[in-house]
């Protein structure tokens, strides 16, 4: 056999691998893509939940105030330039309301009954579970959050939030500074934490 | 006086709700969870029901099955502002599975004082139920 002749017999199968991997990668694209499009649907559906709730409240005291305004007239207890900053407010209320229409709006349902009201209850336990922010308008992270942690990452994140460095961190518990900063990693990734801040403001909020 | 009950979870809409149902004369009794909302209706008279469809523990159609079961001809107004996709077919959102369970009518999240009012004046058969209640 020639290497001309093995060229030519080797050729068709890598030309099928290559078309296979084109396949493989296209495949991947369109599972991210529709992951994202899930995603991004999920995410919109439950914030425009929540923001629906405050809304709500926001158009009744809004619309209540321009009736009061309307009706208040002769008296002058209600001046005109507060009448017209109350229908500002309505009318931007009103835009918000229409922006998260389109935002909360993508979420295709599942047809049955069961499955669509479990898929939304999650969605919206979800959020919450994620994005309570307390009265300084933080996020609070859950204590389901504190539970992922092993018991050393919780005495790990203990140093970390009382200040101490990797190096002192690893020596208060008996573990080299390396062990220290991968269970350092390990806790941001699984909190979410982007920096040592996160971490602290974590910690005050919601463990102890 | 006509009396509401309003099961909703987020106490600072049910306050703007009761506000809103008192200027109108009636009141509105509030209740944050499912199962508080059940105890005061059948331990109270109430001329209609506001039931929020989410509700922590028990879910709101749920709820609204348990109170038709408990008050046959009682108006249930169903809230929500959960969305489904606008191509999604009349009755099958969320509001139409609200109706399946026993809702006279509904309201979507956010609504207006007057949207509210026709919702409740529907149910109570105050006025037409052929009002649009939807925005």
């Amino acid at each position: 056999m020639t290497r001309n002749d093995s060229r030519s017999h080797v050729r068709p199968s890598a030309v099928r691998v290559v078309n296979s991997n084109q396949k493989l990668n296209q495949f991947d694209a369109d599972s991210l893509s529709e992951a994202r499009r899930r995603a991004f649907s999920e995410v919109g559906a439950a914030v425009a939940h929540q923001l629906n709730e405050p809304l709500t409240a926001l158009m009744l005291y809004l619309c209540e105030m321009k009736r009061e305004g309307e009706q208040s007239t002769g008296t002058g207890t209600i001046s005109a330039s507060m009448r017209g900053m109350v229908e500002k407010a309505l009318h931007e209320t009103e835009r918000v309301c229409d922006i998260i229409e389109r935002i909360g709006n993508r979420f295709g349902a599942p047809v049955d009954r069961e499955i669509a009201v479990a898929s939304g209850r999650e969605i919206i336990i979800w959020w919450k579970r994620n994005n309570t922010t307390n009265s300084d308008g933080h996020t609070v992270f859950s204590h389901s959050y504190r539970h992922r942690l092993t018991p050393r990452e919780r005495q790990v994140l203990v140093q970390i939030t009382e200040g101490s460095s990797n190096k002192e961190g690893g020596h208060r518990l008996g573990i080299s500074t390396r062990t220290f900063e991968t269970h350092r990693a390990q806790i941001m990734r699984k909190l979410g934490a982007r920096n040592a801040a996160d971490l602290v403001r974590l910690t005050r909020d919601d463990i102890r | 006086m006509k009396r509401i009950l309003v099961i909703d979870d987020d106490p600072c809409l049910g306050e703007a709700i009761q506000t809103i149902l008192a200027r109108h004369g009636y009141e509105a009794v509030l209740a944050l969870r499912a199962h508080a909302g059940i105890n005061a209706f059948e331990l109270s008279e109430f001329d209609a029901v506001m039931v929020d469809l989410f509700l922590p523990g028990m879910s709101g159609l749920d709820t609204i099955l348990r109170i038709r079961n408990l008050a046959p001809k009682v108006p249930i107004i169903a809230m929500s502002g959960f969305r489904f996709q606008d191509s999604m077919g009349p009755g099958q959102d969320f509001f139409g599975m609200a109706a399946q369970s026993g809702a006279t009518s509904s309201v979507r999240k956010p609504f207006t004082p007057w949207q509210l009012m026709a919702a409740i004046n529907s149910g109570l058969g105050l006025v037409s139920s052929t009002i649009a209640l939807l925005r």
